[in-house]
């Protein structure tokens, strides 16, 4: 076995973790290989060492005020979701992915430029195709065919007019 | 229903649990199923009775209180929220731990910023424990070093990793996680894990090597 594979595998190895087999060659390697050896002692002070932070913990006075601010939280959630379904809109689910958003522009902000960018454009191009469907839609209404697109042609009215002679109502 | 969780149903059906028997603490499963049908006291018992388990875990992620504090209150209520999809097939407490830990990765992976070590209280029990002996045997740095000082420098070291090594190292050299359930919780292969635990060893070996002993030559 080569040493760098044994040493690969040596945190598996202190865990009882591998198969018999490469427990057993891992295990001879270490008895003959004095470099993978002092390996394993440096490893096992490595976690002896983050060992200790299992006894890391919070205050106990901290701890004591955990409940009472979950129970607060839960309800401003509740009483948010109730709000919410009231005016038949997610509000609580829009904040959260608000929030989302802006914790992952806040982190990439490269992206968020992109993103603002692909935005800007988007806005742009909606924008101009109103203001074209605008334009183009007073101009073929138009009925005078004339320059101005506001412009009605009294012949036009004349010819929609209800004739006086042919006894069509008038609605009015 | 298992056995468990009907033995457990006895003395509490029908009744919040604080005017249940005090004979036997009452199961999680019973619990589960109180909470589930609306008692809200069921439901504090079992976060009183984790939300320290929790907190650590997620405290060892993040590196810092405040943040440690927000993951843990919204992990329990995501649980709680989820109670009725919990199906009992792994116990409370590994169920609403995965829940911790995957909102933990999650937050670390998009945190805005660096983040700094708030450093929690290391129990008295840590100066006379085994662990602390058996390094205090091990190293090779100067005897006088307090466990304060030790705590310091570990947490340096380890805010130096990338999140993804460090998550690898906290859930299995603090938290003592296997590598399938690392494998599992972080969407990755084994292989994965494996080779990023053993960078992440690397490289704190390194960084620690005042106390673990310079690299092999």
């Amino acid at each position: 076995m080569k040493c760098q594979n044994a040493q690969k595998q040596l945190s598996e190895w202190l865990d009882n973790a591998l198969k018999p087999a490469e427990m057993k060659s891992v295990g001879q390697h270490l008895a003959s290989c004095a470099a993978c050896a002092e390996e394993r002692r440096r490893l096992e002070a490595l976690r002896s060492l983050l060992a200790l932070k299992r006894h890391e913990g919070p205050d106990p006075i901290y701890l004591k005020g955990m409940r009472a601010e979950f129970h607060r939280r839960l309800n401003a959630q509740r009483s948010a979701r109730r709000a919410a379904r009231w005016v038949f809109f997610d509000t609580v689910g829009i904040q959260h992915w608000w929030e989302r958003t802006r914790r992952v522009f806040r982190s990439h902000p490269l992206l968020a430029l992109r993103y603002g960018l692909a935005s800007a454009a988007v806005v742009a191009l909606l924008v101009n195709a109103l203001i074209f469907a605008v334009i183009s839609g007073r101009t073929h209404t138009s009925p005078s065919g004339a320059d101005d697109p506001l412009a009605i042609s009294p012949t036009y009215m004349l010819e929609r007019m209800p004739s006086a002679t042919s006894g069509d109502s008038i609605p009015f | 229903m298992t056995p468990a969780a009907k033995t457990a149903s006895v003395p509490l059906a029908g009744s919040a649990v604080s005017s249940a028997p005090s004979l036997a603490a009452p199961t999680d499963e019973g619990l589960v199923r109180l909470a589930r049908d609306g008692d809200a006291e069921a439901y504090d018992v079992l976060f009183e009775r984790y939300k320290e388990r929790v907190y650590r875990a997620v405290y060892h992620l993040t590196a810092n209180r405040e943040d440690a504090n927000d993951l843990v209150q919204e992990s329990f209520i995501k649980a709680y929220r989820s109670l009725r999809g919990f199906k009992g097939n792994c116990s409370f407490y590994t169920w609403v731990y995965r829940i911790a830990v995957n909102t933990a990765l999650n937050f670390t992976k998009h945190r805005a910023h660096y983040p700094k070590f708030s450093l929690d209280l290391m129990d008295d029990e840590a100066q006379d424990s085994e662990i602390f002996k058996r390094f205090k045997q091990q190293r090779t740095a100067p005897e006088e070093i307090s466990l304060n000082e030790l705590q310091e420098k570990l947490n340096k070291a380890l805010l130096k990793l990338s999140e993804s090594h460090r998550a690898v190292v906290v859930l299995h050299d603090i938290e003592g996680l296997s590598h399938d359930e690392i494998a599992k919780i972080m969407k990755c292969s084994e292989g994965t894990v494996r080779s990023r635990l053993f960078y992440a060893h690397q490289e704190l070996q390194g960084l620690l090597s005042e106390f673990v002993g310079g690299p092999t030559p």
